[in-house]
C-alpha cells in the first residue's frame, strides 16, 4: 500500500514538475517572447520584427496572438494590462523563483532522483544562460555588448562615459550595447548609471562561461 | 524558427497549462481543496501519507496545521490563482475591464485564435474547466443523486437572479425547482455555486471614493465559480442598489451536464 502510494506520488509530481518546466522562457519560444516584452514594459515593433519574425511579421499570426494573449502590436508592442499574457508572465516569474529555492529543489530532488539524476533545473539560472547566449550571438553588437556587460559586472555600476573610457569604444557602440543589455533584462539603468540585473548578481559565474 | 516550431511551442505551452489543472494533477487538486481540516484532507488524499510528498507541498507554501491552508504570497497560492485564470482563459471567459468606460469584457476569441495558431480544430484545444466541471458534476451526482445536482445547475443557468438592496438568495430562487431537503440544498449550493457571501471583489466601478457599483466573483467549494455578482448603485433622492447574478462558463457547464447525463 505504502509503496503503491509512493509510486503514484512520484508519477504525479513528475508530471507536475514537467509542466512547470515547460513554461520556462528558456524552454518555450512563446513565453520567452511574452517575458521579454513584459520586462521591457513594451518593445519597438521593428526590434521584434527581427527578433521574433514568426510571431510579429505575418498579420494572421500577429492578430491571433493579440487575441489569444492580449498583446497590442503598434509602433510599440506591449502586453495589455489585466489580460492573460500579462498575468501569465507574473505566474512564470513565480515558477522561476520556486525552481531556484534551495528548499524546494532539495525536497523535489530527493523524490525525483530517477527522472532528474542531475537535479531539477534551476530555471532562473537557465533563463539567464539563454539570454546571455542570445546576446553573444547578436550579429551586430553582440560581442561589444558582452564586453560592456563584463565591465558593468566588474565595477557594479557604470555610466555611459565611464564605459566609453574604460573600454576604449565609441559612445555610439556603448549606447547600442546597453540598449541590447536592457532589452535582454541583463542590466538596469538609473540616473547614476547601469547596474547588473539581480539574476547576474546571483549567478555571476554564468557570464564567465560565455 | 519555422512555422512548425512556433506551433509546437504554442501547443507545449497550452498543454503545460492544462496539465497543471486539477482534472489532470493531484498536486493542484490538493492545493485547490485547501483550506480544509487536516483529517478530511488526509481521508480524501491518502497520498498525503507519503511524508516526502508533504515536504514538497510545504516547500511550495502549503501549511499543515489542524486546518491545512496555503500561506499568503506563497507559490501554492499563486498556483491556485493561475488555475482559475487558465480555467477562464481556455474557456473564452477571461474577464478584463476597460477602466476608461467601466465596461467589463471577456477574452472570447482565445480558443479560436489558439486553434488558428496551432492549426488544429477548436475542439482539440484543451478545456480544463470543462474537464473539471464533468468530474465535479459526476462526483456530486454520485453523492447527492443526479436529479438534485443537475436540476440545481440547470436552474441556476436558466434563471436570471436579481435583487433590490440585497443580493438575491440563490437557495430561495433555485431551490424551489430542486427536490432536495434544505440541508442538502445548502450543501449543493456551497459546493456548486456560492460558498460564502459575495465572494472576491474584482472591480469597483467609478472611483474608490465614489463607487457606482461593484463586481464580485462568487467562489464555490469546487471552484466552478459559475456566477458573477454585479451591484448597480442609483444616486439621488430615491437611492437604491440593484444586484444581478450573471452566469459564467454557461456553454461548458451545459455541455458538462449533457455529457454526464
Amino acid at each position: 500500500m505504502a509503496e503503491r502510494l509512493e509510486v503514484e506520488v512520484k508519477k504525479q509530481l513528475s508530471n507536475f514538475v514537467q509542466a512547470l518546466i515547460a513554461l520556462a522562457p528558456s524552454r518555450n519560444y512563446v513565453t520567452q517572447f511574452l517575458y521579454l516584452v513584459k520586462i521591457n514594459g513594451g518593445i519597438d515593433y521593428r526590434i521584434l520584427e527581427d527578433a521574433y519574425p514568426d510571431i510579429v511579421k505575418g498579420e494572421y499570426v500577429r492578430d491571433a496572438f493579440a487575441k489569444a494573449f492580449g498583446i497590442s502590436f503598434k509602433d510599440k508592442v506591449y502586453l495589455e494590462s489585466g489580460k492573460f499574457g500579462d498575468f501569465l508572465v507574473g505566474f512564470i516569474d513565480r515558477v522561476l523563483q520556486l525552481f531556484e529555492d534551495p528548499e524546494f529543489r532539495s525536497k523535489i530532488n530527493s523524490l525525483l532522483k530517477e527522472e532528474y539524476p542531475q537535479g531539477v533545473p534551476n530555471l532562473a539560472q537557465e533563463w539567464l544562460e539563454v539570454r546571455l547566449k542570445g546576446l553573444s550571438s547578436e550579429p551586430t553588437y553582440g560581442k561589444v555588448a558582452v564586453k560592456v556587460l563584463r565591465e558593468i559586472v566588474r565595477v557594479q555600476r557604470a555610466k555611459t562615459e565611464e564605459l566609453e573610457k574604460s573600454l576604449g569604444i565609441s559612445r555610439g557602440e556603448v549606447i547600442e550595447a546597453t540598449n541590447l543589455l536592457k532589452l535582454y533584462g541583463l542590466v538596469k539603468e538609473d540616473p547614476y548609471g547601469f547596474t547588473p540585473s539581480e539574476s547576474l548578481r546571483k549567478y555571476p559565474q554564468v557570464l564567465e562561461g560565455i | 524558427m519555422n512555422e512548425g516550431g512556433l506551433k509546437d511551442h504554442l501547443a507545449n505551452l497550452v498543454n503545460a497549462l492544462a496539465n497543471l489543472s486539477p482534472s489532470r494533477n493531484l498536486v493542484s487538486q490538493i492545493i485547490l481543496a485547501t483550506p480544509e481540516e487536516q483529517a478530511t484532507l488526509h481521508h480524501s488524499f491518502p497520498e498525503l501519507k507519503v511524508s516526502e510528498f508533504r515536504e514538497v507541498l510545504r516547500a511550495m507554501g502549503v501549511v499543515f496545521e489542524d486546518k491545512v491552508r496555503c500561506a499568503q504570497e506563497s507559490f501554492a497560492e499563486a498556483l491556485a490563482k493561475s488555475i482559475h485564470m487558465v480555467f477562464d482563459w481556455l474557456d473564452d471567459e477571461f474577464i478584463y475591464f476597460d477602466f476608461a468606460t467601466d465596461i467589463m469584457y471577456k477574452m472570447n476569441e482565445v480558443r479560436s485564435s489558439l486553434a488558428k495558431l496551432t492549426g488544429s480544430h477548436v475542439d482539440l484545444i484543451p478545456n480544463p474547466y470543462l474537464e473539471w466541471a464533468k468530474l465535479v458534476i459526476e462526483k456530486l451526482s454520485r453523492d447527492y443523486g443526479k436529479d438534485k445536482v443537475m436540476g440545481f445547475m440547470k436552474s441556476l443557468l436558466n434563471k436570471l437572479l436579481r435583487g433590490r438592496d440585497r443580493p438575491p438568495s440563490i437557495i430561495d430562487e433555485v431551490g424551489a425547482e430542486v427536490r432536495a431537503n434544505p440541508a442538502e440544498l445548502k450543501e449543493i449550493c456551497e459546493l456548486l455555486a456560492s460558498s460564502e457571501g459575495r465572494g472576491e471583489n474584482i472591480y469597483v466601478k467609478g472611483s474608490r471614493r465614489h463607487p457606482t457599483g461593484y463586481v464580485w466573483l462568487v467562489h464555490c467549494k469546487y471552484h466552478l465559480d459559475p456566477l458573477l455578482l454585479e451591484e448597480f448603485r442609483s444616486g439621488g433622492y430615491h437611492y437604491y442598489v440593484d444586484y444581478v447574478y450573471k452566469a459564467r462558463h454557461e456553454g461548458s457547464l451545459r455541455r458538462a451536464l449533457e455529457e454526464v447525463m
